[in-house]
């Protein structure tokens, strides 16, 4: 996964998240905000699912939403087009 | 504290179409405080900047460029008589032919300018444009020069619908069929003129870029925004700053290239997910050039520093994220001011009254 454009965003532990690229900002609620920073630490969705759920007290299809979430990166050009791949 | 060095600004009108002398002169006085006094140059008696409060120290009434160098020459030199300044920054772009052809004039005054070279304002005219891109290795679009109405109707079809139809100093309109080629044409020539510009519209994202070039190459600093607000004529009305080393690197290209003397705005379009293109490259600061200076690269003083002689060394790497948005508010005269501008060309002490608040 090309996480370089991932690794550049300013994120704040509110949820503000500031790409300085392209001078776009975007906000996440809580949940978002923890998978950003996890993808930000390189790991997969399937390392941090079980700690997501966890913490959120989501249900176990949370995957699906990780990878909704995932796409609207790649939408939003924050991640490669690539990079879902990763995610099947 | 005593004033070391006194600078006369031009293009001090902050209206709809903002000119860039407010930023020049609010970045002269974050970096020298009480050790700049300004002198500001209008055109019109109802130039904003007149009026507002702790902007000028001095005001004065100058002649349009268009009415030639040897009256410009001489009313610059009236005025330096009453309060003579070290330097001059002309903020306007049709001012700077008529600068290059008095600089020396000005300079057997003592009065310091950092200009553009004769050359390289016309190498980066808008219809000399393609060219400059291809000595810098970067695309531009398809660009055609428009002389007449008739022409028109070849570039539907060569450029495809919409694409853009330009004035060649400056305004530009999106045409999006033959019907609105026309009427844009006129609306386009009333102002500005023959010849426009037809180019192929790119669809993407604008980027600006403001920089200083010293003459030999380098550019000292260079900051990147994207316009966040846009009034109806496309001028930002709010941006913020960006880093982007790719855009950087366009603009030191075309710096380099030119060797360029002063400061210049570089706009770039980046098509989604895909190449930059050079759109144009503007012989002056732009109006947005505080924004620069809030993000930690001042080079309206930069600018003075070069043309006082002084060094400039590069300026930290500028702060991404830093925004703005224009506030638009009223500035007042009174009956006196307007009699000092218009009889005697001239507004002193500019301490105007405190703003009356309700």
């Amino acid at each position: 996964m090309d996480m370089s454009h991932l690794a550049l965003l300013a994120i704040s532990d509110t949820g503000f998240v500031f790409d300085p690229r392209t001078g776009h900002s975007y906000t996440v609620n809580a949940t978002g905000l923890a998978i950003l920073r996890s993808l930000k630490q390189g790991l997969a969705p399937l390392q941090f699912e079980g700690a997501l759920r966890e913490s959120f007290d989501c249900p176990r299809e949370i995957i699906t939403d990780i990878g909704t979430f995932v796409n609207s990166l790649v939408n939003y050009e924050l991640l490669d087009r690539a990079s879902p791949e990763r995610f099947a | 504290m005593r004033t070391e060095v006194t600078v006369a600004v031009t293009g001090i009108h902050l209206g709809e179409n903002p000119q860039p002398g407010p930023g020049v002169i609010r970045s002269l006085r974050d970096a020298l405080g009480a050790r700049v006094r300004i002198v500001g140059l209008a055109y019109d008696a109802l130039d904003s900047s007149l009026y507002s409060p702790g902007l000028l120290d001095e005001g004065f009434l100058v002649p349009y460029p268009s009415a030639g160098p040897v009256t410009y020459l001489k009313r610059l030199l009236e005025i330096h008589k009453q309060v003579p300044f070290d330097a001059i920054v002309p903020c306007l772009d049709l001012e700077l032919p008529v600068f290059d052809e008095v600089k020396c004039d000005l300079a057997e005054h003592g009065i310091r300018t950092f200009l553009p070279r004769r050359d390289d304002l016309a190498s980066r005219a808008k219809d000399r444009l393609p060219k400059l891109a291809q000595r810098v290795g970067i695309p531009t679009p398809e660009t055609h020069v428009v002389v007449d109405e008739h022409a028109l109707a070849s570039f539907g079809d060569r450029l495809g619908f919409p694409y853009v139809l330009k004035g060649l100093h400056c305004d530009a309109e999106v045409v999006r069929s033959p019907g609105e080629a026309a009427s844009l044409f006129r609306r386009l020539v009333g102002k500005w003129g023959l010849p426009l510009l037809a180019q192929r519209y790119i669809e993407g994202e604008e980027f600006d870029v403001v920089c200083l070039g010293d003459g030999q190459g380098e550019m000292p600093g260079a900051v990147a925004m994207r316009k966040t607000l846009l009034t109806r004529m496309g001028k930002a009305w709010g941006a913020v700053t960006i880093d982007d080393p790719e855009l950087h690197d366009a603009a030191r290209r075309v710096v380099k290239e030119l060797k360029w003397r002063g400061g210049c705005e570089i706009e770039l379009l980046r098509e989604r997910k895909g190449a930059i293109y050079l759109i144009e490259v503007n012989p002056r600061f732009p109006a947005w050039v505080y924004l620069a200076t809030a993000a930690g690269v001042n080079l309206p003083h930069g600018l003075l520093r070069l043309a006082l002689g002084a060094p400039v060394g590069e300026f930290e790497k500028p702060k991404a994220g830093v925004f703005y948005v224009r506030h638009a508010t009223e500035t007042t005269g009174t009956l006196e001011d307007m009699d000092s501008l218009v009889t005697r060309g001239t507004r002193s002490s500019l301490i105007p009254p405190p703003m009356t608040h309700i």
